[in-house]
């Protein structure tokens, strides 16, 4: 199989504050030496808790933001070197689904406006001919031709997500970043939306980069997953690898702390201790030995890399 | 055993101009003392408006139309504005889904626990605040002594949740209703927030009402669980009974909705089709009729009542007989 997106020591800090006069020296490591491959037509699932840098990793990629250092290859061209001018081809290649269908859609825009704009920009289409393949792309995320006359907020919020489906769509990319798509949903419209996504990328068979705090969407839809803590990607497998022999202690705890279905679990739960943010890692450490059930005085003092343990499955620790 | 809380066919809507928002439509339901009772349902089902018609703090333009609800010897609807002050965290607290905005800003966060001793004992202030201090040390908060100074914004939204959970507990009440305690936490934040709640319903013997639109988390704490669609109470039984045979459609497409985790990978979620209907313009017969993959003709028409199919077992749907009386 080839690879569509590169990701190498991809890392972006944040300064506490860009006035000089409030700035403290700390740094935040939103996303620290992160590297991983997506293959062609593959769905890729990042997932970690709030603040674990998937977001800004699924932002670096498109290049929404600049990462402080580090590359990103998409089909071999390197992305970080291009000039803003040459972003534009990108963006037609390389789209994203943003977690919010309440403020991803300008309310004083109709659906139809909100659609033409990648048609207009790219000059793929105008007059009946924008407007036939818009209907076609409304269709097959669920919606009528009425629904081109009319504005964000005449939609429930699944309806909304499956316009920024389409949205995204319109250009056809080759590859689509998902960030969170079904979190803000009911769990009823949960499901239709991802039943959605996966026609949708089976049919047009773009490659995805899912983005998710919930394992059971992430288990659900992606091939591979990569599990992210503290800005660093701790572990990384194919999906039933991954669930079946997390190597990890993070990803065991991330497993283990998902509600099952079954009865009388919550007895058995391995607790994990304390919280990200109360317990900042020590410098040159773990990031996650602070937190961590099997963390020696050597996890104090190194940070591991992500290291191949068997077939496809990589982790970053040095227990395992 | 003579239940705790007991709802009866209650009724809450909201009268908006021309239109009436039927958010709460005949619901009924009983929670016994010491037991954790789940309501799950979508947004806008109508769980949340039920938990502010217990507490009777229905906002404008609702208002409790017809219904009952007991609590002990107690019809709350018919309390004074006085009385209803010292049943509300003195014996029926409430943790809600924000902790942030549940808190005051300006306000350290030990005088908000210490408020509630206050307000409901005859602790001095002195008493209140070591009071509040041991809550805070007992819900998890490391270093409480010195963090009961702090303000709000200085904790993360786990030990927000904490100390919104520390008022709860304050005054060791009978119920204690939950709406949506962890959304918006991380799972691993989450499981301790959740064994939490287990531990005060162990030491105190509170009952608690669970609400929530994650019917994982809820199959994990609770004896038993409610079900809710658009208004109504569709299904309810003990939380075994529902897992292993769930009888509404709606409830047994809820649970397939969820995502598996594990085992052989799913193609496509059995999702249900369709919306919720809108809750101005309710269907005339069941309301879950539009969406079902059981309909018949007399769903369309006809308003199923919610019947005892075995005992505990409540089931609103004409597929099942009422079998006992």
């Amino acid at each position: 199989m080839k690879t569509l997106v590169q990701v190498q020591s991809l890392t972006k800090h944040f300064a506490a504050s860009r006035l000089w006069i409030l700035r403290t020296g700390q740094v935040t490591k939103a996303v620290d030496d992160v590297s991983f491959s997506i293959e062609e037509g593959e769905v890729f699932g990042l997932v970690g808790e709030s603040g674990c840098g998937k977001t800004t990793t699924g932002r670096l990629i498109l290049r929404l933001i600049e990462p402080t250092s580090g590359d990103v290859f998409f089909d071999g061209q390197r992305i970080t070197a291009l000039a803003r001018s040459e972003l534009r081809d990108y963006r037609k290649q390389a789209q994203i689904i943003f977690q919010n269908p309440f403020s991803s859609l300008n309310p004083r825009r109709s659906i139809e406006d909100i659609l033409s704009d990648g048609y207009d920009i790219y000059g793929l289409a105008n007059g009946g001919e924008r407007r036939d393949r818009m209907v076609a792309l409304l269709e097959k995320v669920g919606l009528g031709a009425d629904a081109l006359k009319r504005y964000p907020h005449q939609f429930s919020g699944g309806q909304r997500q499956r316009i920024v489906i389409a949205r995204a769509l319109t250009v056809e990319p080759k590859f689509l970043v998902a960030d969170e798509p079904v979190s803000a949903l009911d769990v009823s419209i949960q499901a239709q939306v991802l039943n959605l996504l996966r026609q949708l990328q089976r049919d047009l068979k773009f490659t995805m980069l899912l983005i998710a705090h919930d394992l059971r969407v992430v288990y659900h839809m992606s091939d591979r997953i990569g599990v992210m803590y503290l800005g660093r990607l701790v572990e990384l497998a194919n999906k039933q690898e991954l669930y079946d022999h997390p190597l990890h202690p993070y990803t065991q705890a991330l497993i283990s702390s998902a509600p099952t279905m079954e009865l009388g679990r919550m007895g058995r739960k391995a607790v994990l201790k304390g919280e990200v943010w109360n317990r900042m890692p020590p410098p040159g450490g773990c990031v996650f030995y602070p937190r961590c059930p099997i963390a020696t005085e050597e996890c104090k003092r190194t940070l591991p890399t992500l290291e191949a343990k068997g077939q496809d499955h990589s982790v970053a620790c040095i227990r395992v | 055993m003579e239940p705790l809380l007991e709802v009866k066919n209650l009724c809450a809507y909201f009268f908006m101009g021309s239109s009436i928002l039927k958010a709460v439509d005949g619901v009924s339901f009983e929670i016994q003392p010491g037991q954790i009772v789940g309501l799950v349902g979508e947004s806008g089902c109508g769980k949340t408006t039920a938990t502010q018609c217990i507490l009777r703090l229905l906002p404008s333009p609702g208002r409790i139309v017809e219904g009952e609800v007991r609590f002990g010897d107690k019809d709350l609807l018919t309390l004074s504005p006085e009385e209803m002050r010292q049943i509300r965290g003195r014996h029926i607290s409430v943790i809600l889904q924000d902790a942030m905005a549940a808190l005051n800003p300006v306000i350290r966060v030990g005088e908000q626990v210490a408020d509630i001793r206050l307000a409901h004992t005859t602790d001095s202030n002195r008493a209140a605040w070591e009071k509040a201090v041991e809550l805070m040390g007992q819900t998890g908060i490391p270093r409480a002594s010195e963090r009961a100074r702090y303000h709000a914004h200085e904790f993360s939204g786990g030990m927000q949740q904490r100390i919104v959970i520390a008022t709860a507990l304050a005054c060791n009440p009978e119920l204690i209703i939950a709406d949506e305690p962890t959304t918006g936490l991380d799972v691993t934040i989450q499981l301790q927030i959740l064994s939490l709640l287990l531990k005060a319903r162990e030491q105190m013997g509170s009952a608690i009402l669970y609400i929530s639109h994650d019917f994982a988390t809820v199959v994990s704490i609770c004896d038993r669980i409610i079900i809710m669609y658009a208004g109504e109470v569709v299904e309810s039984a003990p939380t075994k009974e529902i897992l292993t045979n769930p009888m509404h459609p709606y409830t047994e497409g809820l649970i397939n909705s969820i995502p598996p985790l594990g085992g052989a990978p799913m193609e496509f979620l059995p999702a249900i089709p369709g919306l919720p209907p809108n809750p101005v313009d309710l269907p005339p017969g069941c309301r879950f009729a539009p969406r079902c993959s059981h309909v018949s003709e007399e769903c369309l028409v006809q308003r199923p009542d919610l019947i005892a199919c075995t005992p505990g077992h409540y089931v609103r749907c004409f597929s099942y007989k009422e079998e006992i009386e």
